[in-house]
């Protein structure tokens, strides 16, 4: 065949193809598929070799010739298919996709359609994926590239050049398919060659079927003009049967560009580009197609990614600015594909305007105002330009604070390396102490404006870690976790993020709670939360999503069950797919060596550290006992010098096998990287449960990730318990204990050797203390506390806010239980409305009982809690009109109305807040009883 | 954090970037077995290594990676465990183009820099090429050998 191909005339070709095409004696030939019902007949079709487009032509020309009619129809209907997606008329839409598929089964075109819908920004915020059906002979029973690579790249979770870069480095690199990546090569990058001519594109396309052939013959002389190739037009023209040509041009003759982007969410704050990642799906109209070729001549290898770039035409696109001033937004933008003027378009077609000013000689010397506008109004900026032409861009100004956190924030940007980094925090430090006072809110609004593109680039770049290494802003670490609290409760009223401001307050009750306690908290083991979210979205994203599309199945699914031995059922059952991704996730989150527990484990305990703490420092305590008894009590320095040696050695021993992710190597380690063990199987039932409902409850991925590394912290308690019992097994081993034996003849020898032997065990103990607390959960990602620390900081708080307030408190708890995760603090409000409204109420220094009951079932543990205060003889009767009117009124704007009743906005949380179950109160002669129940998940 | 003099005059400036009181005891012992008159500062998080590093000039750095990002205090919120927080220390000096030596005394063999791990016997040309820290050794310390003593005694020797 390849021979064939290559070395036959255009006429001997098309005879023979259709020979092959027709003959019985061709039978044992695999065919394309014209009108594919699945897509399972790609894989059996080779990609031939490049031969000469002629002959290509003629193998398509011989396929569509015989089924022109059917061609005719299908056009049509996808004319109609169009018709009512512009119209947003979903009815219509549906019934036409059903009609497609019921008559001609499935093509990339049509399928790109329905992808694209599930993209919209009404189906994104919605969760409402009503074409799905039309999407899954994509998706199963194997996922086809072709169709991801479209997919992710319209994701809007998703960063477009990212996705595009990474498909065609594949395609490239010759790690897809050869089809596929023909076919994905053309997707993204129509222009360019990438190791596959036009005819093999026209190939790969032929095999998906007639209605993806015919299409991009339609797109062939586009191509072909820009190639230099306009004489093979003709040919190309001749191998579309003439009625199918015909009714081609009039069914996509012309299309309404602002229909298109009404459809697809122009409401978008990028949606230039949202629109431009979409085309692929509508460039069956030739201004579409146009429109593509022409940002793809202006900067396609820019887009790829190819630096330094082939050739610098992004001026053909728009025309080149000369000062920043002509490329900035001066009133309401219009961001339409159809709009290029700078001051009128989108951020796409600004960014484009800009790189054609510095392949023209750049925007003269912008202030910083003007380059915060300008970074404000583009996108992308530094992933479209090489670091020379940002340098050339953007030279060093030492004097100007804010440029030069914009200017490391985009060189950051462009490559992120420790260097980069650094520099950008040393920028970005230096600005906020020098214009904003040390508070860097007052820098997000300062750049903030509508648009919020610098302000939301600074609120992600400003992560636990990178806010922890601002080492000249913050100088303790509770300043990071008062600037994290400050960023969250910015973005929550910027952006309506419940989540953010609830965050806030987790913090905010956290520094108490921990000021409270008074203690050291030392924890050595760390997940950087960046890197773990990214690599779940990187390396999971996609089947998380495409698990999304049976998410009702596994929410149904009565099995309980977690285990994930047997192979097979962890491969077809939907739920136990879910299972198996989370398990992985935990894997990762356990053993990556760079931001896993492993890492933190190895770097910072097992290596040295451990034996440094226990022993080498404990040491010489020991050996000033060995010298002070070994004349007057020589057994007893004999016996700690045993000890001694074995408790090295048992501490050494315990490095080597226990301070490990478990494997074959280290069947003893502590952690086992796996939520398929009994001890985590209430936690793993809880994940699975809350994921699926996220998934289900909002497709953007975002929440749920969130919730996995949540739910990864949790898992981690199983096994850093398991880390803390094997600590604690250790100190119980080596207690020292002489049991009855005496190591003295005289009574006062004996008694000095116990008081060696209880000082020595107290600071073992100490240290033992030392070595659990670095097997503990950072706080701040997985915050926890028990109910009577919050009893208590409750108290603490209540106290200093009302200064007569000095009660008696009396606190009945049969069994103390630590509440874990970030919406503990519902709790802590709760109770601070109770005995706040016993500070204003009660008698001040009266008593004030607080007790607790507690109950668990599979799920959660329910809490009762019983506030009782005796009411101020003075004022008892205005108090209960006041407590009984706010116990029976209506609540009103109790939740936002900080003025009003305490106990209203608690009968509000009851309303609101899934763990606050409910609230009753009732008199007992001279005292007021309140009762609240919480609900926890178990964990 | 902590600086003091030691008793005779003309002292060899030293900071010492160390967490672990074990550790810290021993390179102190180190340094004045080798018989060098010194003033040591110590860091014992990145953030007082940097401050520590902002204010002085010194001879030596011995520098720890393993590091908490903040010192520890009663009821204060928790510091960030950095496997290889030493390294702010390093971009510290290459930014401010300082050539105070530096040695690297670490527990772990080896060093993770922009996501790789290097052997310690490779770190220091690797990170030469984007940082300009003028690091004179790195050593893998193990308090149950001696090796780690004779090879600091060595570059002391050798930077003094």
């Amino acid at each position: 065949m390849e021979r064939l191909r290559n070395e036959s005339t255009p006429g001997d070709a098309r005879a023979a193809f259709r020979y092959f095409l027709d003959s019985p004696l061709a039978n044992g030939l695999v065919r394309p598929v014209g009108f594919p019902k699945s897509a399972n007949h790609v894989h059996y079709l080779p990609l031939y070799r490049s031969a000469p487009l002629q002959i290509e032509l003629a193998a398509q020309a011989v396929r569509l010739e015989p089924e022109a009619d059917r061609l005719c129809e299908a056009i049509k209907l996808v004319g109609e298919l169009n018709s009512s997606i512009l119209a947003r008329d979903p009815a219509k839409t549906l019934r036409a996709f059903t009609d497609y598929r019921h008559h001609f089964g499935i093509s990339l075109l049509v399928g790109f359609k329905a992808i694209g819908l599930h993209h919209t920004s009404e189906t994104a915020q919605t969760g409402r994926k009503p074409y799905a059906a039309f999407v899954a002979p994509f998706l199963a029973p194997r996922r086809q590239v072709i169709t991801v690579s479209f997919e992710d790249s319209i994701d809007r979770e998703r960063d477009y050049l990212k996705v595009r870069r990474s498909f065609l480095g594949w395609a490239r690199e010759s790690r897809l398919l050869p089809g596929d990546a023909a076919a994905i090569i053309d997707q993204f990058s129509p222009l360019e060659d990438y190791g596959f001519d036009l005819g093999q594109r026209l190939q790969a396309y032929g095999r998906w079927s007639h209605l993806d052939a015919v299409a991009y013959l339609h797109r062939l002389p586009s191509l072909l003009e820009r190639a230099g190739r306009s004489a093979e037009i003709e040919a190309v023209q001749e191998a579309i049967p003439k009625n199918v040509k015909t009714t081609w041009a009039e069914t996509f003759a012309q299309i309404d560009i602002v229909a298109l982007e009404n459809a697809l969410g122009l409401d978008e704050q990028y949606s230039d580009r949202i629109t431009f990642a979409h085309l692929p799906a509508w460039s069956e109209y030739p201004q579409i197609f146009d429109y593509r070729l022409r940002i793809e001549a202006a900067v396609g290898p820019r887009l790829d990614g190819r630096f330094p770039v082939p050739r610098m035409e992004a001026a053909k696109f728009v025309p080149p600015c000369t000062t920043a001033t002509e490329l900035l937004a001066t009133g309401p933008c219009e961001p339409s594909i159809l709009q290029k003027a700078p001051k009128a378009c989108g951020t796409f077609h600004r960014t484009i305007a800009l790189i054609a000013s510095l392949e023209n000689g750049g925007v003269g010397s912008a202030d910083e105002e003007q380059l915060c506008m300008l970074l404000d109004q583009t996108l992308d900026v530094p992933s479209m330009v090489s670091r020379e032409e940002l340098n050339a861009f953007l030279p060093r100004r030492p004097n100007e604070p804010l440029y030069e956190y914009l200017r490391t924030a985009l060189l950051y940007d462009l490559e992120r390396n420790k260097v980069a980094n650094h520099a950008l925090r040393r920028a970005l430090q230096r600005l906020v102490a020098e214009r904003f006072e040390g508070d860097i809110v007052k820098l997000l609004e300062h750049v903030d404006t509508p648009n919020g593109h610098v302000s939301t680039h600074l609120y992600h770049t400003c992560t636990e870690a990178f806010l922890t290494e601002l080492y000249d802003l913050y100088k303790e670490a509770d300043q990071v976790t008062e600037a994290q609290a400050s960023m969250l409760e910015w973005r929550g009223e910027r952006k309506g993020d419940e989540d953010a401001i609830l965050r806030a307050k987790s913090h905010r009750l956290n520094l108490r709670l921990r000021k409270v306690r008074g203690t050291i908290e030392e924890t050595r083991i760390y997940v950087d939360p960046l890197r773990f979210v990214e690599w779940v979205q990187q390396e999971l994203g996609a089947d998380l999503r495409v698990l999304s599309t049976q998410i009702d199945e596994i929410l149904a699914d009565p099995d309980t069950g977690l285990s994930l031995k047997d192979p097979v059922r962890t491969a077809v059952v939907p739920r136990l797919k879910l299972l198996k991704l989370l398990d992985q996730c935990y894997a990762e989150f356990c053993t990556n060596k760079i931001y896993g527990v492993t890492s933190f484990i190895g770097r910072r305990i097992r290596h040295g550290t451990l034996h440094g703490h226990l022993v080498l420092e404990f040491q010489p305590e020991v050996r000033r006992a060995i010298d002070e008894f070994k004349d007057c009590a020589p057994r007893f320095a004999l016996f700690l010098e045993d000890w001694l040696e074995r408790f090295e050695t048992a501490v050494l021993q315990m490095a080597v096998d226990q301070i490990h992710v478990r494997s074959k190597d280290k069947p003893k380690g502590v952690i086992v990287a796996t939520l398929d063990e009994a001890d985590k199987s209430a936690v793993a039932g809880l994940m699975l449960g809350e994921i699926a409902g996220s998934i289900k409850e909002s497709p953007q991925l975002l929440k749920s990730v969130a919730l996995i590394r949540e739910y990864c912290w949790l898992l981690f308690e199983v096994d850093a318990k398991r880390a803390r019992r094997a600590v604690e097994a250790l100190r119980r081993e080596f207690v020292l204990n002489p049991g009855q034996q005496n190591y003295a003849d005289r009574p006062d020898l004996e008694r000095r050797i116990r008081e060696q032997i209880r000082a020595l065990n107290s600071a073992m103990a100490q240290r033992f203390e030392v070595v659990t607390s670095w097997f503990t959960r950072p706080t701040n990602l997985s915050p926890s506390a028990s109910v009577r620390m919050l009893f208590e900081a409750v108290l603490d708080e209540v106290r200093q806010r009302s200064p007569g307030f000095a009660p008696t408190p009396t606190i009945t708890m049969p069994e103390d239980v630590d509440l874990i995760g970030h919406r503990f603090h519902f709790f802590y409000d709760a109770l601070y409305i109770l005995v706040h409204n016993a500070a204003r109420h009660a008698k001040s220094d009266g008593p004030l009982n607080i007790s607790t009951s507690l109950k668990t079932d599979e799920k959660h543990t329910h809490l009762t809690v019983t506030v009782a205060s005796v009411l101020n003889p003075d004022t008892a009767e205005e108090s209960r009109a006041g407590i009984d009117e706010a116990m029976t009124g209506e609540i009103g704007d109790a939740m936002v109305n900080h003025g009003r009743s305490g106990i209203r906005k608690l009968r509000g949380l009851v309303d609101s807040v899934e763990e606050i179950a409910g609230l009753t109160q009732e008199y007992d002669e001279d005292s007021v009883i309140f009762t609240i129940k919480m609900r926890y998940p178990r964990s | 954090m902590s600086a003091r003099t030691e008793p005779e005059d003309a002292p060899f400036k030293i900071l010492l970037v160390e967490d672990d009181n074990f550790k810290q005891e021993l390179v102190e012992q180190a340094l004045r077995e080798a018989g060098f008159k010194i003033t040591l500062a110590v860091g014992r998080s990145v953030q007082q290594a940097v401050q520590l590093v902002r204010s002085d000039v010194y001879d030596l750095i011995i520098l720890d990676i393993a590091l908490p990002s903040h010192e520890n205090r009663p009821g204060g919120a928790q510091p960030i465990s950095q496997p290889s927080g030493g390294l702010e220390v390093l971009l510290e000096l290459s930014y401010e183009e300082r050539a105070d030596k530096v040695v690297i005394v670490t527990q772990y063999p080896e060093i993770e820099y922009d996501g790789t791990m290097y052997l310690l016997n490779s770190f220091q040309s690797h990170v030469a090429k984007t940082i300009s820290a003028n690091i004179v050794g790195v050593i893998l310390f193990n308090a149950q050998d001696h090796h780690w003593r004779s090879q600091l005694r060595a570059i002391l020797t050798c930077e003094k």
